[in-house]
């Protein structure tokens, strides 16, 4: 009788965790083998500026992640979200997205601080952020798995997040595209306009029908938070906060 | 005995099952319940789902998504304008009679909204085998799009109101005046 519990408890086992059939999240976000790893959290507007390390002291490099970090930080503080998509007839769609950062040049001094520098797997990171800090995200942020579904409202704050495939080559500017689609996803959940129109022609035996669909989503974001970033070994993940009073409809 | 060799036969059975159908590639549809049967509207909040296919999963949820605000939208509001037409003929000569008869038919929907709100609230890929699809299009998500109620009656309202404005330019215009001259002439 002891071997057929045993063999039981395997049976079950193999079914719950070997396979992971029950505790592995609907895949179309991550795949399968990749484990979200948190390398950064912040509540606070910021900026995240990342170079690999090269040389022993990291000096150049450091100065290089700051310089990227004031960056993605001027893209924090103002960012414009314009996207146009097409649709016909359910085969073919265009996609353009666009989004404008201001075009200022930010410069560390009295109103603009180094808040934090450190090195992660190999990598220099620096973080701008506004020396007089405004008040931060306070809610509690959803969980990953909720995020991988769609954007989500907590009170007054949106969550979105976003990923980006994972590279050594410029990391500051994947961090950004992972920030910018996860934007984007926010963008059409906050405000969206469907414009369609289906025709159908139906005489004796013969139809014709055809249609096409126009979506059109701009808002203007005036702070983005980067409140959580993760890692895999393929992806970069972000996950963005969005105060709707800062969120601007024109 | 008996129970060891059931229990071995299960064990075989349940691997074999559990660890072989971890991806879904399917040329068959498995789509899920709540397509065919989305979750009924609540006080709270609008359902409609959506689907699509594309050789890229990225693009496939995207379009399944734009295909589920459509129809959020067509639930909120559309125009269909339809015209249609039928003609019959029968030409007798004698005791004879030639028949003909056509019918056409064409409609239009227009949808023209825009919401706030409309989220993801499920979505699921799935993966088609290559080999029965004969193309590179061989990924396809469902949608289920939610939209809050609160949202969804300014939308209403919205639309009302440009109905009102059409009325309003409607009564301004020289056909409305026309109009109600007709009338006073009928009353007097």
């Amino acid at each position: 009788m002891r071997f057929s519990h045993i063999l039981l408890i395997q049976t079950v086992l193999i079914n719950l965790v070997l396979c992971g059939n029950l505790f592995s999240q609907s895949t179309f976000f991550l795949d399968e083998d990749e484990q979200p790893v948190l390398i950064y959290q912040s509540e606070t507007v910021h900026g995240f500026g990342i170079e690999p390390v090269y040389s022993y002291s990291a000096e150049e490099e450091f100065e290089d992640a700051c310089q990227k970090a004031l960056k993605e930080l001027n893209s924090n503080l103002f960012m414009s979200v314009y996207i146009e998509e097409f649709q016909a007839n359910d085969y073919s769609t265009y996609n353009f997205p666009e989004l404008s950062i201001r075009d200022t040049v930010l410069t560390f001094d009295d109103n603009i601080v180094k808040q934090d520098s450190v090195i992660i797997d190999e990598q220099a990171v620096c973080v701008a952020a506004p020396a007089n800090r405004s008040s931060g995200i306070n809610v509690e942020i959803p969980s990953l798995s909720k995020l991988f579904i769609g954007p989500q409202k907590v009170g007054d704050t949106w969550f979105a997040v976003g990923k980006t495939r994972a590279t050594s080559y410029n990391p500051s500017l994947a961090w950004m595209k992972a920030k910018n689609n996860a934007l984007q996803d926010l963008t059409k959940a906050i405000r969206i306009s469907v414009q369609s129109i289906e025709r159908q022609l139906e005489e004796g035996d013969y139809t014709q029908s055809g249609g096409i669909t126009y979506f059109k989503s701009n808002l203007i974001y005036n702070s983005i938070y980067n409140v959580r970033r993760y890692t895999t070994h393929k992806s970069f993940l972000t996950v963005i906060a969005v105060k709707e009073s800062d969120v601007i409809e024109y | 005995m008996k129970i060891k060799s059931i229990l071995l036969t299960l064990f075989a059975f349940t691997f074999m099952v559990s660890c072989g159908g971890e991806k879904a590639v399917t040329s068959q549809s498995s789509m899920p319940n709540w397509v065919m049967v989305p979750p009924t509207d609540t006080e709270e909040f609008f359902y409609a789902p959506g689907q699509a296919e594309s050789s890229r999963q990225g693009t496939a949820l995207r379009m399944a998504q734009n295909n589920a605000t459509t129809a959020m939208a067509q639930k909120l509001e559309v125009k269909v304008s339809a015209l249609q037409k039928s003609f019959e003929e029968e030409v007798q000569s004698g005791p004879n009679a030639n028949y003909a008869a056509t019918f056409s038919s064409a409609s239009e929907q227009l949808v023209n909204n825009t919401m706030n709100g409309v989220t993801r609230d499920r979505a699921e890929c799935e993966q088609l085998n290559p080999e029965v699809t004969g193309g590179n299009v061989n990924q396809r998500c469902y949608v289920l799009v939610r939209m809050p109620v609160g949202q969804a009656r300014s939308v209403l309202e919205n639309a009302l109101s440009k109905d009102e404005e059409l009325y309003t330019k409607f009564k301004a215009s020289k056909a409305f005046e026309e109009l109600q001259n007709k009338l006073h002439e009928l009353e007097d």
